[in-house]
């Protein structure tokens, strides 16, 4: 991703957040919305700015010497990084219903499991199950019992 | 003074408070050991032990935590090539050669006395010129505060590596969401989207967790498990105290770094990063042979690690006289102030004294703790430190990312929640808008909007109630230093073109 289009991407998507927080303004009072609508205004300027000098050799990011050289990061480690946020959304939307300990158990063994490369080997599956549960339990061990911090015991078991 | 110095000292000297510093400043060396995690996601990691803690006992916990975090990079960087934290960097210039060199254990030696040093400089002018500082802030009105914010905000923006329009515009982000939920005066309802659940606004921690954490864990899959040699050292007689007194042979260099670290832990958003290298590349200025830097020299080591370590103190003044972050860990401890019922600013000189004295004098104490752990258990740590896999770190990391963010308020949404803020964050990063001007725009939204809307409602005896933002002298010199620090970024661009030409 070049410099230049991470400028216009940015501003754009930066436009797009200005403009959907501006069509939910509806204020009840004359004070609610100075200070809002004023960052609202400022930051498109800002952004107007920032795209008007993509398009001119002043543009705002530089490309990096580092970053001409290193490697282009390979769409397999997308693919990976892809999977991973969706193995964690899945954890935690599994949270509320089935608890800290069994979510956590099957999240971080399917974690570490897809991240180890060696996905059809059945020692690394049993690996990663069986430090997914020790660092489980030993987390419950130390947040649920010793800290007293609050975990979540899930709607179905709870 | 002198009498909360005390109270802080006997606050701290109990047998629960000395253990958590202990354990405070082993995890933070564990965290901080790890090549890829940076300091504030290491802080963001284990805020979760400190929630069910006293605020004494949380705020000592952290405060180790973190100058231990700082210290522990330079383990990687001296024996691996790879900074623990981006604090240590520098380090790795001639710390790594030494340990090439045989002289792993002289580089450890030196990189512990000068980050103790370093700590415990910073922490001294945090206990000496914070209460000064903290008076002059209770004579702050809301015109004041909001331009205090003002600053805060322009002067993190021009050190966003050179990319001044889009430090200002992420700042601008993160203040906007700060303005989601119920308006401090008025009480409006903003942009909540008709959800009831987020009228609150988005929690703070929840949000910084997000930010700082889950971005790095997205790095980590993206940089795959690396090949490290690790250099071994041995312990060998007589290098601890012969490297011990060449060190502190050094004054200057120890007493350049630990000023350096100190003011650039009190500009808002800068930290470690910056600190060492530029106390690095001032160390090689004011050198007899600055040919030798980078060749293995300790002066070098010297300087980065004692420049990291003084940011630690340095970067709380502000956070504890005026309630701005100096370092962005500091806006983890900030989350956790306000987590605990302490509002960070002259208040907490004025009214918990004893809290804030003895959470002081623990980062000082941390600072001396360090030596021990370092010399006698830093074998024992880089060990370990090389042994965990990518594969078992990245699930450990989410699973305390979880935890840190639930147990706030016991709430699924702010699990989801600060999911999608890491996702968010590390496609902003990609596109140029880091992390820091987000955070710091998200902290002191509140304190502009608050100062701004008070400060129009009492301009109400102007001819335009908006006058009522420039009356006071000390709002003129605040407006000054944020033009100047506004106007910064550019002077430096033309200078440059100019010399160029």
């Amino acid at each position: 991703m070049g410099a230049t289009f991470r400028d216009r991407l940015g501003s754009v998507l930066m436009l797009a957040v200005i403009a959907i927080l501006w069509g939910q303004r509806s204020y009840t009072t004359p004070f609610g919305g100075i200070f809002p609508d004023g960052i609202m205004v400022l930051m498109a300027i800002f952004v107007v700015l920032t795209l008007i000098l993509s398009f001119t050799p002043y543009g705002v990011m530089k490309e990096e010497e580092d970053e001409k050289k290193e490697p282009k990061t390979s769409k397999k480690r997308w693919l990976e990084m892809t999977v991973v946020i969706a193995i964690l959304l899945l954890w935690v939307l599994l949270l509320r219903y089935v608890g800290f300990a069994l979510s956590s158990v099957l999240g971080f063994s399917s974690v570490a499991w897809y991240i180890s490369g060696q996905r059809k080997d059945w020692k690394t599956i049993v690996k990663a199950l069986v430090v997914g549960l020790a660092i489980t339990y030993l987390i419950i061990l130390i947040f649920g019992y010793l800290l007293q911090v609050p975990l979540p015991e899930g709607e179905w078991f709870g | 003074m002198f009498e909360h110095i005390l109270l802080g000292l006997h606050n701290l000297s109990t047998f629960q408070n000395l253990m958590l510093v202990l354990a405070g400043t082993v995890a933070g060396m564990i965290v901080g050991a790890l090549p890829g995690l940076t300091a504030t996601m290491a802080v963001a990691l284990l805020v979760p032990f400190t929630y069910t803690m006293s605020p004494i006992a949380g705020l000592v916990t952290l405060g180790a935590i973190y100058m231990g975090c700082i210290y522990g990079g330079a383990f990687s960087a001296i024996l691996i090539n790879t900074p623990g934290t981006p604090s240590s960097i520098g380090t790795t210039f001639d710390g790594y050669p030494m340990a090439r060199q045989g002289r792993g254990e002289e580089a450890i030696v030196g990189a512990t006395v000068g980050s103790a040093i370093g700590g415990l400089f910073g922490v001294v002018c945090l206990i000496f010129l914070s209460p000064p500082l903290a008076d002059i802030a209770l004579r702050f009105g809301p015109a004041e505060y909001f331009w205090v914010g003002v600053f805060g905000i322009t002067i993190i923006s021009s050190l966003s590596a050179g990319a001044f329009l889009k430090g200002i515009t992420g700042a601008a982000f993160g203040i906007l969401i700060s303005t989601i939920g119920i308006a401090p005066i008025g009480g409006d309802v903003r942009f909540t989207f008709g959800m009831p659940a987020m009228q609150g606004g988005v929690e703070l921690i929840v949000m910084l967790i997000g930010l700082f954490c889950i971005p790095e864990l997205l790095n980590l899959i993206i940089q795959g498990e690396g090949q490290k040699e690790r250099i071994e050292y041995k312990r060998t007689k007589g290098v601890l105290w012969k490297t011990t007194r060449h060190v502190l042979s050094m004054p200057g260099n120890l007493i350049r770094s630990s000023i350096i670290g100190t003011i650039i832990g009190i500009l808002p958003g800068a930290g470690g990063n910056i600190a060492n290298l530029v106390s690095y590349n001032e160390a090689k200025r004011a050198s007899k042979t600055p040919e030798k830097f980078g060749t293995g020299i300790i002066d070098g080591v010297v300087a980065t690690e004692t420049a990291n370590n003084a940011v630690v103190g340095g970067g709380m003044i502000p956070l504890v006289t005026l309630g701005i972050p100096g370092a962005p860990p500091d806006a983890i401890i900030y989350g956790v102030l306000m987590l605990q019922g302490l509002r960070p600013g002259p208040e907490l000189f004025a009214e918990r004294a004893d809290i804030t004295y003895t959470f002081m004098l623990a980062v000082g104490l941390s600072a001396i703790v360090m030596v021990p752990v370092g010399i006698y258990g830093g074998r024992l740590l880089s060990r370990f430190v090389s042994t965990l896999s990518t594969r078992y770190l990245v699930p450990g990391i989410a699973i305390l990312t979880i935890i840190g963010s639930y147990a706030i308020r016991n709430n699924f949404l702010d699990v989801i929640l600060m999911l999608m803020f890491g996702v968010i964050g590390f496609g902003l990063r990609r596109l140029g808008f880091t992390a820091p001007p987000i955070v710091l725009g998200l902290i002191l939204g509140p304190l502009m909007e608050t100062g701004l809307v008070q400060a129009y409602l009492t301009g109400q005896a102007y001819a335009s109630p908006w006058f009522a933002l420039f009356v006071n002298p000390i709002s003129w010199v605040l407006i000054a230093m944020s033009l100047f620090s506004f106007l910064w970024p550019y002077f430096g661009a033309i200078k440059g073109r100019l010399k160029g030409k």
